[in-house]
């Protein structure tokens, strides 16, 4: 009787280990899930990510009125695009959303852009198609009411830069925004 | 007689105001003021700087006016595991013997609607208060993509 439980208990942790074993090799194959089409709007006109990817998409969320961390982020990927050759920056998209739907006028996003690269595209649209494109990312943004500040508010939101592949998929992440070096090498590692 | 011993004690109390005075003229030094030039598509842009306190005491710096912008105040972004955040603050704190330093991603002047045309190469008044006494240093309007910066001193 104490034999047959041994064996049943035996057989259960066999089952669980196959079981784990087999969702991490599913999950090894399926690879990565985050990202997926999206629709914004490009000074005022629909702008639909499938129709317009290339081959490699920078992806970063923010607000043109962001006085101090969205230019700083943005000048590094700027200097890092400044420095790819003419062949790479055809095969190279990067992308500017704006976060802040009510204060920022989707032509002023679009300028705002680009400052840092004359390429890069700055993103408008509905909250709703803000907040469905930012869903897709491991990102966020909110804000947050300031009566004593001249703005009225500021937005939290995440600082990184996503790398999708064609179909929006996230490939890779680019964390530290600080160096143009380090971000340029992350291109160049997917291009 | 009696009109000497005055003349030399004034000319004591004299000496001694003018080297208090210059030497609370040093306790303050500031280096690298600089002004992002504002970019097209915003009506925002920051300002950074050094601000070194010599004296022994901790010195609170106010913010009192900035040259060529409608609005102006003291922030502070603040990182929180990817996310970003902006704090206004009413004044900074130096303690005695440090430097406080205005850099980006961090402490800084938020500047906003220009109210004529700021370029590369201006250079602006900002006035700060210090523990109630004013000081004035020229920042320099620089470009966003421009890293170097040159040295302003107070």
């Amino acid at each position: 009787m104490k034999l047959k439980r041994v064996f049943q208990l035996i057989g259960l942790a066999l089952l669980v280990c196959a079981g784990s074993l087999g969702y991490l090799i599913w999950k090894e194959l399926k690879g990565p899930t985050m990202g997926g089409d999206f629709s914004l709007t490009l000074r005022a006109n629909p702008w639909t990510f499938s129709e317009k990817a290339k081959s490699v998409n920078l992806i970063y969320f923010g607000y043109a009125k962001c006085p101090d961390v969205c230019p700083m982020s943005l000048s590094y990927v700027g200097t890092a695009f400044s420095k790819l050759s003419q062949e790479d920056l055809k095969k190279i998209r990067f992308l500017f959303v704006s976060v802040d739907q009510e204060n920022d006028d989707p032509n002023n996003v679009a300028d705002y852009a680009t400052n840092f690269f004359p390429e890069f595209l700055g993103l408008s649209g509905s909250k709703k198609q803000i907040d469905e494109t930012i869903k897709l990312f491991p990102a966020s943004y909110m804000v947050e009411k300031n009566p004593k500040s001249y703005l009225g508010y500021s937005i939290i939101h995440t600082d990184r830069v996503f790398i999708l592949n064609k179909k929006g998929i996230v490939i890779d992440t680019i964390d530290s925004l600080r160096d143009s070096d380090v971000i340029l090498q992350k291109i160049k590692e997917h291009i | 007689m009696k009109h000497r011993s005055e003349f030399v004690r004034s000319l004591f109390v004299g000496l001694f105001l003018l080297s208090v005075g210059g030497f609370a003229a040093e306790d303050i030094k500031f280096t690298d003021a600089r002004i992002f030039t504002p970019l097209k598509g915003s009506n925002v842009t920051a300002g950074y700087v050094e601000i070194e306190n010599k004296s022994k005491s901790p010195r609170k710096v106010v913010l009192s006016s900035v040259e060529g912008f409608k609005a102006f105040e003291t922030h502070e972004t603040i990182e929180d595991a990817g996310k970003m955040s902006m704090k206004k603050v009413d004044e900074y704190t130096i303690a005695p013997e440090s430097k406080l330093e205005l850099k980006p991603g961090g402490k800084h002047l938020m500047l906003f609607d220009p109210i004529r045309k700021i370029a590369d190469g201006d250079s602006l008044a900002v006035k700060f208060k210090i523990d109630g006494k004013e000081h004035s240093v020229q920042f320099k309007v620089i470009p966003r993509t421009k890293t170097d910066h040159n040295h302003d001193h107070h």
